[in-house]
């Protein structure tokens, strides 16, 4: 994640200036990658550059630290509250499992 | 701030059409200004989302202003994905109660039918953060709002029944307004077993691919249906920026400056246009527009509190998911339909409509607009 000093927010990258206190310096922080499935949906019909790999699970991870990330299951049916752990970042894609 | 009314109507039939952006749009406005007497016009607004990448056409305002005979006026497109009627609508509105113009054309359009769906879906994406982890992770606009009915469902105890509720109730309404799309009897079998588009939503609960135009004159003065009042707000358009997923929190806002601007609340509101562009769109928008308390809306749906008979008749038109959803036009179209309500010539009337409301959302609640009208009473 990206971290801004100056206000203790943290955000999920690509991030360009914080959105609090206008500051263009974010640091980059490793957090835990723990946290449990918010929601979820499996995509049938998608859009044409995701075309290969229909039908695929989108998931909301709600982070042990707080902030939510969107990212994909690796394998398996997502479940409500299931926990996860984030296994790689992949061309901004947070893969958990 | 001056009073503002609107003083002509115009649609053209919602549905796949075989002519062009600019002649659906024509058709609309053209309509709209012979409904108003064909007024001398001091501006044009566009609402137009994908002209650009669908049809390859910009500079909406100038060539409509063009082709209509309105001479060198000031035009302009507005744009705020599914918002961008309701955006172009409030800017019309805003301009008139300053003193700025007198008369001003508003037109909504979209021709949407002549790419392939996964041409269009890419293009839909557009309404999303592009520059965004989320983008990459393949979440689409629908699969947005398969993610919030999955969380609805869990957290309130709805059931999939209710999401197709939705979508019966509207078509039910459609197969009574001849400009519909779909117009077809239906079921709530068939709607629950309809392919899958992004779970839980299947087909019947997202709203189509539509071409059409709406459009409506608006004047200064009391010579019409009275605009009461405009909102506007703007929400995170990323998933997860989102602190409530279950809340469209540009819908509450902007509802509460309209309720505030026009005195009213939301037991005052006769008659509903709102944004239904997917089934749980409707169960979210009625509890954030205040008709229900967070987490009933689905109860109201089982009830049958949303339609004649019920507490306010919602969609009357059919909604975005049968009557169609071309998305620039979509927000002026449900201010057609609210104020024919007002007029008393409305398809699927209700009885004595005084003060209607309109809501139209833009993305996944990145925009909403809200407008509640007055009209004499029929």
């Amino acid at each position: 994640m990206l971290s801004c000093d100056a206000c203790k927010k943290a955000f999920i990258p690509p991030k360009y200036v914080c959105p609090h206190c206008y500051r263009t310096e974010l640091r980059e922080i490793t957090v835990s990658g723990a946290g449990k499935i918010y929601s979820y949906t499996t995509i049938y019909i998608p859009p044409e550059t995701f075309a290969d790999q229909a039908p695929y699970s989108v998931i909301l991870v709600e982070l042990d630290e707080g902030p939510r990330v969107t990212g994909r299951l690796e394998a398996g049916e997502p479940v409500m509250e299931r926990r996860v752990e984030l296994q790689r970042i992949e061309d901004g894609v947070y893969w958990f499992a | 701030m001056r009073t503002v009314s609107v003083t002509g109507l115009g649609m053209t039939q919602f549905g796949k059409h075989q002519t062009t952006l600019k002649a659906l749009a024509l058709e609309a406005g053209r309509e709209a200004l012979l409904d108003a007497g064909r007024p001398r016009v001091d501006a044009i607004f566009v609402g137009n989302f994908l002209g650009g990448r669908l049809a390859g056409q910009e500079i909406l305002g100038s060539i409509l202003a063009k082709e209509l005979g309105l001479g060198a006026i000031a035009a302009a497109k507005m744009e705020g994905a599914c918002a961008s009627g309701g955006i172009a609508f409030r800017q019309a509105y805003q301009m008139i109660a300053a003193g700025i113009y007198d008369t001003v054309l508003v037109i909504g359009v979209e021709k949407m039918s002549h790419e392939p769906a996964s041409v269009v879906n890419q293009a839909l994406n557009a309404a999303m953060d592009n520059d965004s982890n989320e983008a990459v992770t393949g979440l689409t606009f629908a699969g947005f709002f398969g993610a919030v009915a999955n969380r609805y469902m869990y957290e309130y105890g709805a059931g999939r029944e209710h999401l197709a509720m939705v979508a019966l109730k509207n078509r039910e309404y459609a197969m009574h307004n001849p400009k519909a799309q779909y117009r077809k009897e239906t079921s709530l079998e068939e709607i629950m077993q309809a392919r899958p588009v992004t779970e839980p939503l299947g087909l019947f609960h997202c709203s189509p691919i539509t071409d059409g135009a709406a459009a409506v004159v608006l004047a200064a003065g009391d010579h019409g249906v009275r605009v009461i009042a405009s909102g506007q707000a703007s929400g995170p358009p990323l998933m997860q920026d989102i602190p409530d997923l279950l809340t469209i929190s540009a819908i509450r806002e902007s509802a509460r400056q309209a309720y505030e601007q026009a005195g009213v609340g939301p037991d005052e509101i006769d008659v509903v246009e709102l944004h239904d562009c997917f089934a749980m769109t409707e169960i979210l928008a009625i509890e954030d527009l205040g008709f229900f308390e967070k987490g009933t809306g689905w109860k109201a749906i089982e009830k049958g509190l949303t339609k004649h008979g019920g507490k306010v008749p919602v969609n009357t038109s059919g909604g975005l998911l049968s009557r169609g959803h071309p998305i620039g036009a979509t927000g002026v179209s449900q201010i057609v339909q609210v104020v024919s309500q007002l007029r008393g010539n409305a398809v699927n009337q209700v009885e004595g409509a005084r003060i209607g409301l309109a809501q139209n959302l833009g993305g996944t609640g990145a925009y909403s607009v809200v407008h509640i009208f007055e009209g004499k009473g029929t």
